[in-house]
């Protein structure tokens, strides 16, 4: 009965297009960060005000492998509703749009930042405050590719 | 429903008033800011022309926007503690541009989160109209999301007006704002 898990999470991996390095077939929420294909450094989210249940999570991404990884969304245990967002602009107004796959090439970076590409996250199951910490795992269809550990703070 | 037609309203009011940063009369002055008076969550109104010989710093944003909004409040607490004494001559202030979720405690309570002297405000969508046209402010209800989560294009641009009233040039949403912002104010009080 244990093998049945192990044999789909194996299966879905095999489906999917990732480098070959990160081919493991492991369930994908217990994978050590260490074995993903993405670098998560300064990874931050902003305290979360009173009575509204949403936050960005900001992190620089880098793809040491030699494949681009294609980000398709993400999910936060925090929040009942996370998405891969991108703030622009657009004829002066300043406007959002969920992303649908974000690329981080091979041996390149994509930094979400404020005013850009973020992890927007609604429908907070509790309120942050700056020390908090929120976990992310970022996630290529089926498959983790990155775990994001973000500490709550005001800049 | 009713409060989406109300917003929906405001947008199409909006659709044709096309953001400005013009601030510079014909003849190369700067303009007088356009003035309101709001009421104030709790009591009382904030009105601009009884703000004349403090600086006013304004943004337009909504409460349930995750990113430039607190990202601009953020900047706003940030610039003011570097103002140090000279904060006190300074009033920053955070208009909604959702009044269909938006009450006015709840601008009041979204600008106090960043800094317990920041004023929140919002009003009516008649009311709100003119103000927006006056500085050039646009906003639409962008596709998607449902009444809780939908989110609110909006100019982003921070308003800057003197202590004698007239309004400096506006400062961008970017990178650096924090730091433009802060010059841009220290400009204005002297």
């Amino acid at each position: 009965m244990r093998l049945a898990p192990l044999a789909s999470a194996a299966l879905i991996c095999a489906t999917l297009s990732v480098p070959a390095a990160a081919q493991q077939p492991q369930a994908p929420a217990a994978a050590p960060a260490a074995a993903m294909p993405l670098r998560v450094s300064g990874a931050w989210a902003r305290p979360s005000v009173p009575g509204r249940p949403m936050t960005a999570v900001y992190a620089v991404l880098e793809n040491p492998g030699g494949s681009p990884v294609v980000l398709t969304g993400a999910t936060c245990e925090v929040a009942g509703m996370s998405h891969i967002h991108e703030s622009f602009e657009e004829q002066g107004m300043m406007r959002m749009r969920p992303v649908d796959s974000l690329v981080v090439p091979a041996h390149g970076r994509v930094e979400l930042a404020p005013g850009g590409y973020h992890i927007m996250l609604m429908m907070l199951r509790r309120s942050l405050a700056a020390g908090d910490r929120v976990r992310c795992e970022l996630m290529a269809g089926q498959r983790v590719v990155a775990v994001v550990d973000a500490e709550v703070r005001a800049q | 429903m009713q409060r989406g037609l109300i917003l929906g309203g405001v947008a199409l009011a909006l659709a044709a008033c096309a953001p400005s940063d013009r601030v510079r009369t014909a003849e190369g002055g700067a303009r007088p800011a356009p003035t309101f008076r709001i009421a104030l969550a709790g009591g009382g109104s904030f009105d601009m022309v009884q703000q004349r010989g403090r600086v006013v710093v304004l943004f337009f944003g909504y409460t349930h926007c995750p990113d430039v909004c607190p990202t601009t409040l953020s900047d706003f607490a940030g610039v003011r503690a570097r103002l140090g004494k000279d904060a006190e001559r300074v009033r920053f202030v955070f208009i909604s541009v959702d009044p269909a979720r938006d009450t006015p405690q709840d601008a009041m309570r979204y600008a106090r989160a960043f800094d317990s002297t920041f004023v929140g405000l919002s009003t009516d969508s008649a009311s709100l109209a003119p103000i927006m046209r006056g500085f050039g402010v646009g906003a639409y209800r962008e596709p998607g999301g449902d009444a809780r989560t939908y989110t609110v294009a909006h100019t982003a641009s921070v308003f800057i007006v003197d202590p004698e009233g007239r309004q400096r040039e506006p400062v961008r949403f970017g990178p650096a704002r924090a730091e433009e912002l802060r010059r841009a104010i220290e400009g204005a009080l002297e």
